[in-house]
């Protein structure tokens, strides 16, 4: 299988991988998952008591003769599930060294392949103000290419700035099946981002950020004194960067993560945060199973 | 502290400046960025809105306000008294004036300071160099040890002169041991003027002195008669008993009333010749300036005049007390007789060695050019060191015309368009021309005329017969090449001829000097000097910067090499810290973080 983006090894591993999700993913369909709701699976998952409107088929009679009381067997729901990956490439992931971008787009394609390989519907979109570009949900190996190609032609960063919270309205009005939702994102937009992953929340998605920043970002190289230009706003802010102003932008900085960390916390999302410097293999193979998730 | 360069602290100016420019903010460059938004999240006081800004604590800014302030101090050459270490190099000044020999300080403060001094040389252990502070200063040894130190100390006696102590302080601030400056501590009974970094130890206790300051003797037609002048510089009156005496004879007895800081004259009548001897006895600390002397009827000077006769010339020099002899052209024979030589408007003539002084001619043995005459000169300018012009003014003399003198050496004495009267010794000669003749200027109806005759007189034959303590005396050898020297004590010494004549730099006791020249003898008295008969001791009050020069057993030491130090580590350890500064912070993590 060509392609561009990863070694076939890496994609050897990536076929063993699957998606986990912090709650059922219900869409109905049967699919290659073992799903965590139990139903009409052929695997034995539990028993309970029997209440009236239950399947006589599924009472375990043995245990009514030792018992003499009345259980039915439950059994795992094989269920597909449905990818969505939302792909930032608003101005300031076209940014660092490595671009954010380039970053970003490997774990979306990772991430993809991952779930197409467990038969899963995967879709993508492009967003920056607004949604950019989209790719329908599918599930079939062969969307694999489909889904690169998405990937590899992104449309341009917009020029103005980018919003969670517009594009998140109007891709839940936009799509019906509701799934595991995957941002990959730098989540620096300048209206914030607790309004956008609270609609995706609210409209039962199951998000899962995947936030992408550059060592730059972490720690700044600029000194002295300087007017910072924002790539997206054009908003400018003069400062004069020594230590303490450093030692300011730490503490502001890990601020905003323990902020955001406490917001998905909260609502219940999974956040990994991840720089440009971390091989994206090693993002993917070790620390998202360390993470739990993929398993 | 003193500061070697004061005015160097002016530079703390650039103090404020450099706060100044540590509120300015320079202009921006335009740095883009992904994103302000985490910018935004830090402390306001990383923006800067306004060009200036606040002065924070800023590290930098005190290192760099601390090496500022040590520069400034290090050009302002600071200086430090600190105790004296064994091991450095002295020098010790020790007055030998006739003050020294008062005895208001037991035995006497001489003997004090020699006392003092010799306890400061034995406190140390480095190289001591001692100065005898007299009337003519001079290094009694170079740096040598202290023991070879007091023992040159022990050699000192107490002159009956006047010293020149500043001149001695300036001999020894001179000198270098082993390259660096040494202590210099001077040991007197009055300082004048304070030197910085160095150290006074002044004795003395009292001021009562009574002093005889001039014995004058003056022909006068009935014989000669002497006038003694009594001093008080106490400041109570003073009632002395004062006698006189001729070779041992006395001639007067009397009590002197003195009121305080005056001076008294008393005339005395004298026939006869011989050695006059005044005397006082006051009960006062110093018994070196009780006694003055003159000498009267000594062997007269011969005078020769040539040339054109003048008869007030003549007369001026017979009244100076010389014999005076008249010839009309050069004679070998009586010129080698003479011991000055008037040659007036003569042609110039070959001058054999000798004293000469030379009226309106010249001589091609001079180094003197003459280019014509000039016509009604004003005199513009006198010598007012030279003993020729003591006591000369000659404001008010009008000279109708004079030789244009282009000297090529020598001093001139006064002068106007042109040298007027000039002055010369060197290769066997001592001469003295006046650019006019007396008949061409009205000098000699001048009270100027007289004294320049007797001051010309005594400057050319080394015939003054009165001197005061600590003066030279200078004497034309006229041919000869060794002199000896009897001093009022006994001493005898043989002087060597130098430049044609025989010098005795100073006069350093009271009493006749007698000077044996080829079978002829000169006698000349010497009184105490004047300008020593004020004993008060002290020093004038220190100035704030010379607070150290007060401080015992201690020395200056120079900061600015050790401030320039501290600025090049203050300057140092500012561009490490700059550096760190600089240094990227190390990342939060660099591992992914996984919420979930």
């Amino acid at each position: 299988m060509p392609t561009p983006l990863f070694d076939p090894a890496f994609l050897k591993k990536l076929e063993t991988l699957s998606l986990r999700s912090r709650r059922p993913l219900r869409t109905g369909v049967r699919g290659e998952r073992r799903s965590r709701t139990l139903g009409r699976g052929m695997e034995f998952a539990d028993y309970r008591s029997y209440q009236s409107g239950d399947d006589y088929r599924h009472i375990d009679w043995s245990i009514y003769s030792r018992l003499d009381r009345l259980f039915v067997r439950l059994f795992s729901e094989d269920e597909e599930v449905n990818v969505h990956l939302l792909l930032d490439t608003s101005p300031s992931m076209v940014w660092g060294a490595p671009r954010k971008l380039d970053y970003a787009v490997q774990i979306a394609a990772a991430i993809g392949y991952v779930a197409l390989a467990n038969w899963d519907r995967v879709g993508a979109a492009a967003f920056g103000s607004r949604l950019q570009s989209l790719l329908p949900l599918q599930r079939s190996r062969s969307h694999i290419f489909r889904l690169f190609r998405f990937l590899g032609a992104l449309p341009g960063p917009p020029q103005d700035a980018s919003s969670l919270r517009q594009v998140m309205r109007e891709y839940t009005h936009r799509t019906k099946r509701r799934g595991l939702l995957v941002i990959i994102s730098d989540l620096l937009y300048p209206d914030g981002y607790e309004e956008g992953l609270a609609l995706a929340r609210y409209h039962r998605f199951d998000p899962f950020v995947v936030q992408v920043l550059s060592e730059d970002e972490i720690t700044p190289t600029v000194r002295g004194d300087a007017r910072l230009v924002d790539c997206e706003t054009g908003q400018t802010l003069d400062v004069s960067v020594d230590a303490p102003a450093l030692e300011a932008y730490t503490q502001g900085r890990d601020a905003y993560f323990r902020d955001l960390e406490a917001f998905c916390l909260r609502h219940e999302i999974d956040y990994i945060r991840t720089t440009t410097s971390i091989p994206v293999e090693d993002l993917i193979l070790r620390y998202m199973r360390l993470g739990g998730l993929l398993q | 502290m003193t500061f070697g360069a004061p005015a160097a602290l002016w530079f703390l100016a650039v103090l404020p400046v450099i706060v100044l420019l540590h509120m300015l903010r320079t202009r921006r460059h335009d740095v883009r960025i992904s994103s302000v938004l985490l910018w935004q999240r830090a402390r306001e006081d990383v923006y800067a809105h306004a060009p200036l800004r606040r002065v924070q604590r800023s590290l930098l800014l005190l290192l760099q306000l601390l090496a500022a302030s040590a520069l400034v101090l290090a050009l302002a050459r600071p200086g430090v008294m600190v105790p004296s270490g064994g091991g450095q190099a002295t020098v010790v000044v020790i007055d030998v004036s006739v003050r020294m020999q008062a005895t208001d300080v037991a035995p006497s403060r001489f003997e004090a300071a020699r006392a003092e001094a010799a306890a400061e040389i034995a406190r140390g252990r480095g190289p001591v160099m001692v100065v005898r502070a007299g009337p003519q200063p001079s290094a009694v040894t170079g740096f040598v040890s202290p023991a070879a130190a007091r023992d040159a100390l022990a050699s000192l006696v107490a002159t009956d002169a006047p010293s020149q102590l500043e001149r001695a302080v300036t001999f020894a601030l001179g000198q270098r041991a082993d390259g660096g400056r040494p202590r210099v501590v001077v040991f007197s009974d009055h300082v004048s003027t304070l030197s910085p970094s160095v150290e006074y130890r002044v004795v003395g206790q009292s001021n009562r002195n009574v002093a005889i300051t001039a014995v004058r003797v003056e022909p006068t037609p009935g014989g000669m008669e002497a006038i003694v002048q009594v001093h008080n510089a106490s400041k109570s009156a003073e009632r002395v008993p004062l006698t006189v005496a001729l070779d041992g004879v006395q001639i007067l007895s009397r009590t002197v009333d003195l009121p305080p800081a005056m001076t008294v004259a008393i005339p005395v009548s004298v026939r006869g010749r011989g050695v006059l001897r005044a005397r006082i006895n006051p009960h006062d600390a110093l018994s070196a300036d009780d006694a003055g002397y003159a000498v009267i009827g000594d062997s007269p000077v011969r005078v020769l005049v040539l040339g054109e006769r003048d008869r007030t010339l003549e007369t001026a020099f017979q009244a100076a007390g010389a014999d005076v002899t008249v010839a009309r052209a050069p004679d070998a024979a009586l010129m080698a007789q003479a011991d000055l030589v008037v040659l007036n408007r003569t042609p110039a003539v070959n001058l054999p060695p000798g004293n000469y002084l030379l009226l309106a001619t010249t001589s091609p043995d001079l180094p003197l050019a003459v280019d014509g005459a000039v016509v009604s000169p004003h005199i513009l300018r006198s010598s007012g060191s030279h003993p020729v012009m003591r006591f000369v003014d000659l404001r008010d003399v009008v000279i109708g015309r004079t030789l244009a003198m282009h000297p090529r050496g020598g001093e001139t004495l006064a002068e106007g368009e042109v040298p007027l009267i000039w002055a010369y010794q060197g290769a066997g000669l001592r001469a003295m021309v006046w650019g006019f003749a007396l008949p061409e200027s009205d000098l000699a109806v001048h009270p100027a005329f007289p004294i320049l005759v007797h001051n010309a007189l005594s400057w050319l034959t080394g015939s003054g017969s009165v001197y005061e303590a600590g003066q030279p005396w200078i004497v034309p050898a006229r041919g000869q090449a060794q002199a000896v020297l009897l001093g009022p004590d006994g001493t005898r010494h043989v002087l060597a001829a130098r430049g044609g004549q025989f010098v005795v730099p100073a006069l350093e006791r009271v009493g006749i000097y007698t000077l044996q020249v080829g079978g002829r003898s000169h006698r000349i008295a010497v009184n105490p000097a004047p300008a020593a008969v004020d004993i008060t001791p002290g020093r004038p009050p220190l100035p704030a910067s010379s607070v150290a020069t007060a401080v015992a057993s201690q020395h200056g030491v120079g900061l600015a090499p050790a401030l320039l130090i501290v600025t090049l580590l203050v300057l140092l350890v500012e561009w490490t810290l700059w550096l760190r500064r600089l240094a990227p912070l190390g990342p939060a993590t660099s591992r992914p973080v996984i919420r979930r």
